[in-house]
C-alpha cells in the first residue's frame, strides 16, 4: 500500500473530484427521492381525504334529496302529532267526542296505558322501565277501549272517524268482538299510538339576503 | 498516439503508431511510453516453491527474485501454471522468474525520459505469451528473426525455460545451426530428453528453407496460420509492439518508475467513474423530477378539488339547514311511521274478507272474533300447533325507509251454525269455511275444527252450546307492507 501512496497523491485532484461528484450525486439522489416520497405520502393522504369528502358529499346530497322528496310528508306527520310531546289527554277526549258524535248507545270505557319503548313487549317493557332509555327513542302508547251493544260496522266507522280527528298516529293492534246479542256485540280494541318525543325543532335564522330553499315535490 | 521505446543491441528506437501502422519516430510523442527490450541480458529462471500460500508465498517469491537478480530492478515473477492436483493448483510447485540483468542499458534509456512510463516488457516474455496460448503445443520452440538478431525461446509445458539472442545470421543453414545448438543445450541440461521426441517450432520471420532443415532434426514447423494475426510478410516486431501496448502480464519495471502513468490511469478512471456516476444521477434525477412534477400537479388539482368539494358541502349543508330538520330525524320519523302505522295490517279489510267467508255458509254467524297484531317475539296460534312464519324484515319500498318488518296478524274466530245441523252437514260446512279461508291470499289456517270433526271423536247428546264451541278457527296472516 505504501507504494501506492505516491500514485494516489499524484491523482488526488481527480480522486477528490470523484469523491465530490459521488457526494453530490448521492445527496441529489437521496434528497430528491426523499422529496418524492414525502410528496407521494402527502398526495396519498390528500387523495384519501378527497375520497372521504366525496363520500360525505354524496351522503349529504342523498340527505338533501331525501329531504326535498319527503319534507311535506314529514311536516304532515309533525302536524299529526307523531313528533314532539304527545297530547295524551286529547286522545281520550277525542275518543269520547267521536263516540258521542256518532250517536252510539251505551258508553265507552277506555284505558290509556303508560308509554313504553317501541318494539318491546310487555315483559321487556317492564324490565326496560327501570333502565335509562334513550330520550329520542320512539314510544308506543296503547289505548284500550270497550264498546257495548255495537255492530262491526260501528267499530270500523268509529276507528276511521277517530283516526281522522285525533292528533296522533296510531294503528289498530287488537280488536275482539264477543257476546253477540240482539242489541249488538261487545267490542274491545287496542289502538297503538306511536310518538317520537323530541324537542321541537328550532329553525335557524335565515342569513341576510338569502331565503330558505323551497321543498321540492 | 502510443509511443514505444525499443531497446536492442542496435540501439534505442522510438516507435509511434498512427493510422497506417507503426513508424519510427525521432522522439517520443506526448503521453505514456511503453518500453520493449530485446537484449541478451533477458533470462528465465524456474524455481521450486514450497507449499506455502498467500503472503508467505508472495514473500518467498519476492526473496527469490531479489536473490536471483540482485543487480536489476527490472524483474518479475510470471504467473504460475495452475494445473494438476488441487494442491498444485492452490500452490503451484514451480514458478518462472524473468528479468533483464544487468539493466544498465534500460536504466540509461530511462534516465532522461520524463514521459510517464507505462511499463517495461521483454521480447522474450512477449514471445512466451504468444506461445502459451491454449491452441499452441505445450512444448514449443519459438524463433523470431529480426535485423538486430535472432531470438530463440523454448517453452516447456507452456512455461518459458530458456531464451537466447543470437547475432544476425543471414542463411537458413547458419540459423539452423544456432537453433540446433540451443536444442543440444536443452538436452545437456536435461530440460528435454535426448533424441527421443519431436518438437514443434514456431518460425517467425525466418528465411525460407529453415523449416526443411529443422525437420531433419526433430523440429517440425508449426503452421503459421495458427497465429490469428499471421499474414504473408508479417512484421512480427510490430505484433510484439501491439502486444506490449495492451499491458500484458509480465511487466518488469518497479512501481516507482510508473507512478506518473499509474496516476494518469487512476485519474482517468476516476473521471470516467465520475462521469458515469453523474450520468446515472442525471437519469435518476430526471426520473424523480418527472415524478415530483406529476405529483405536484396532481396535488394542486386535488387541492382545487378539495376546495370545490368544501364549497359544495357548504351549499348542501346550508340547503339542509334551510329545512330546519335534521336529516336523520326525518329519516327516522318516516321509517317509524312506515313500519308502525302506514304499513300496519288493515283490520277492516280482514273483517270484510271474513264476513264473505262466513256468509257463504247459510245461517252461520260469528260468535267471537279476536283480531290481533302479534309482537315480533310472539308465535301465532301458539296453542294450535306449529307457529306461523316468523316475522321477517322485507326490503324497504322507499329509499329513505329501512326494512319494514312483516307483521303477523292472528285471527281467532268462533262460528255458530244453524241449530240442529247434523254431523255430516256440520263437517261439510266447517270444511267449506276452512277451504275458503285457505284460498284467501296470505292466510294460513293453524287451527281447523273441520279436521277434528273428520278425524277425531264425534260426540252427541250434549248441549247445543258445548257442540258449537268446538268450531273455532285460528288463522295467521302475514301482512305484507
Amino acid at each position: 500500500m505504501n507504494a501506492w501512496k505516491p500514485v494516489l497523491y499524484l491523482a488526488r485532484s481527480s480522486l477528490w473530484a470523484l469523491a465530490l461528484v459521488v457526494l453530490l450525486c448521492a445527496v441529489a439522489v437521496v434528497g430528491l427521492d426523499q422529496l418524492a416520497s414525502n410528496l407521494k405520502a402527502t398526495l396519498t393522504q390528500l387523495q384519501a381525504n378527497t375520497q372521504e369528502q366525496q363520500t360525505q358529499l354524496a351522503a349529504k346530497q342523498d340527505d338533501l334529496h331525501n329531504m326535498r322528496d319527503h319534507i311535506q310528508r314529514f311536516e304532515a306527520l309533525r302536524a299529526q302529532g307523531l313528533l314532539g310531546t304527545p297530547d295524551r289527554a286529547q286522545w281520550v277526549e277525542q275518543l269520547q267526542t267521536t263516540y258521542q258524535d256518532m250517536g252510539l248507545g251505551g258508553r265507552v270505557s277506555y284505558q290509556l296505558q303508560a308509554p313504553k319503548p317501541l318494539g318491546q313487549d310487555t315483559a321487556s317493557a317492564e324490565a326496560a322501565a327501570a333502565a335509562p332509555t334513550d330520550p329520542a327513542q320512539p314510544l308506543a302508547h296503547d289505548l284500550k277501549f270497550e264498546l257495548r251493544d255495537v255492530h262491526e260496522a260501528d267499530v270500523l266507522n268509529l276507528i276511521q272517524t277517530y283516526r281522522n280527528q285525533v292528533k296522533g298516529r296510531f294503528r289498530v293492534n287488537l280488536c275482539a268482538l264477543q257476546d253477540p246479542k240482539e242489541t249488538g256485540l261487545t267490542a274491545q280494541c287496542v289502538l297503538r299510538f306511536v310518538t317520537m318525543p323530541i324537542a321541537p325543532p328550532t329553525p335557524p335564522a335565515p342569513a341576510e339576503g338569502t331565503t330558505p330553499p323551497a321543498p321540492a315535490g | 498516439m502510443a509511443s514505444v521505446l525499443h531497446i536492442s543491441a542496435a540501439g534505442n528506437i522510438w516507435w509511434g503508431k498512427n493510422a497506417t501502422g507503426w513508424a519510427v519516430l525521432p522522439q517520443a510523442n506526448e503521453g505514456p511510453v511503453w518500453v520493449v527490450t530485446d537484449l541478451t541480458e533477458e533470462s528465465f529462471v524456474e524455481i521450486t516453491v514450497p507449499r506455502v500460500f498467500g503472503s508467505d508465498r508472495s514473500n518467498y517469491v519476492e526473496r527469490q527474485l531479489v536473490s536471483r537478480f540482485p543487480e536489476s530492478r527490472f524483474r518479475v515473477a510470471l504467473a504460475a501454471q495452475r494445473d494438476g492436483s488441487l494442491m498444485d493448483r492452490l500452490a503451484p510447485p514451480v514458478q518462472v522468474l524473468t528479468a533483464v540483468e544487468p539493466a544498465d542499458r534500460v536504466n540509461a534509456a530511462l534516465e532522461n525520459m520524463f514521459a510517464p512510463l507505462a511499463g517495461v516488457w521483454s521480447t522474450s516474455l512477449l514471445l512466451a505469451r504468444l506461445g502459451s496460448k491454449p491452441r499452441m503445443p505445450a512444448n514449443l520452440l519459438i524463433v523470431l528473426c529480426q535485423p538486430s538478431g535472432m531470438r530463440i525461446v523454448f517453452m516447456k509445458n507452456r512455461a518459458p525455460v530458456l531464451t537466447r539472442l543470437v547475432a544476425v545470421v543471414d542463411s537458413a543453414a547458419e540459423q539452423a545451426v544456432e537453433i540446433l545448438r540451443t536444442m543440444r543445450h536443452l538436452e545437456n541440461t536435461r530440460l528435454i530428453e535426448r533424441g527421443g521426441q519431436r518438437f514443434a517450432a514456431l518460425l517467425l520471420g525466418t528465411p525460407e528453407g529453415l523449416a526443411a532443415i529443422l525437420a531433419k532434426d526433430r523440429l517440425d514447423e508449426l503452421d503459421p496460420s495458427i497465429m490469428r494475426k499471421a499474414k504473408p510478410g508479417q512484421d512480427w516486431q510490430q505484433v510484439l509492439l501491439d502486444l506490449a501496448c495492451k499491458n500484458p502480464p509480465g511487466q518488469m519495471a518497479p512501481m516507482v518508475l510508473r507512478q506518473s502513468y499509474l496516476a494518469l490511469k487512476l485519474g482517468r478512471a476516476a473521471r470516467v467513474a465520475g462521469a458515469v456516476c453523474l450520468l446515472g444521477t442525471i437519469a435518476a434525477v430526471v426520473g424523480n423530477v418527472g415524478t415530483i412534477a406529476r405529483d405536484h400537479q396532481a396535488r394542486t388539482q386535488l387541492v382545487v378539488t378539495v376546495a370545490d368539494l368544501d364549497g359544495k358541502m357548504t351549499e348542501v349543508d346550508t340547503a339542509i339547514q334551510g329545512f330546519g330538520v335534521a336529516p336523520e330525524l326525518l329519516r327516522q320519523a318516516l321509517a317509524v311511521d312506515n313500519a308502525e302505522v302506514t304499513h300496519a295490517p288493515d283490520m277492516a279489510a280482514d273483517w270484510v274478507a271474513l264476513s264473505r267467508v262466513i256468509s257463504s255458509v247459510p245461517g252461520a254467524r260469528v260468535k267471537n272474533l279476536q283480531w290481533r297484531v302479534l309482537e315480533a317475539s310472539e308465535a301465532a296460534c301458539a296453542a294450535a300447533g306449529p307457529a306461523a312464519p316468523a316475522a321477517e324484515p322485507v326490503p324497504g319500498t322507499e329509499a329513505e325507509a329501512p326494512a319494514v318488518p312483516t307483521r303477523v296478524v292472528e285471527w281467532k274466530v268462533e262460528v255458530l251454525l244453524v241449530p240442529d245441523t247434523g254431523p255430516r252437514q256440520k263437517l261439510q260446512q266447517a270444511s267449506n269455511i276452512t277451504q275458503q279461508l285457505s284460498k284467501a291470499a296470505g292466510l294460513r289456517v293453524m287451527q281447523d275444527p273441520a279436521r277434528r270433526l273428520r278425524e277425531g271423536e264425534l260426540t252427541a247428546g250434549g248441549t247445543q252450546t258445548d257442540a258449537q264451541a268446538e268450531l273455532v278457527w285460528c288463522v295467521a296472516r302475514s301482512a305484507q307492507p
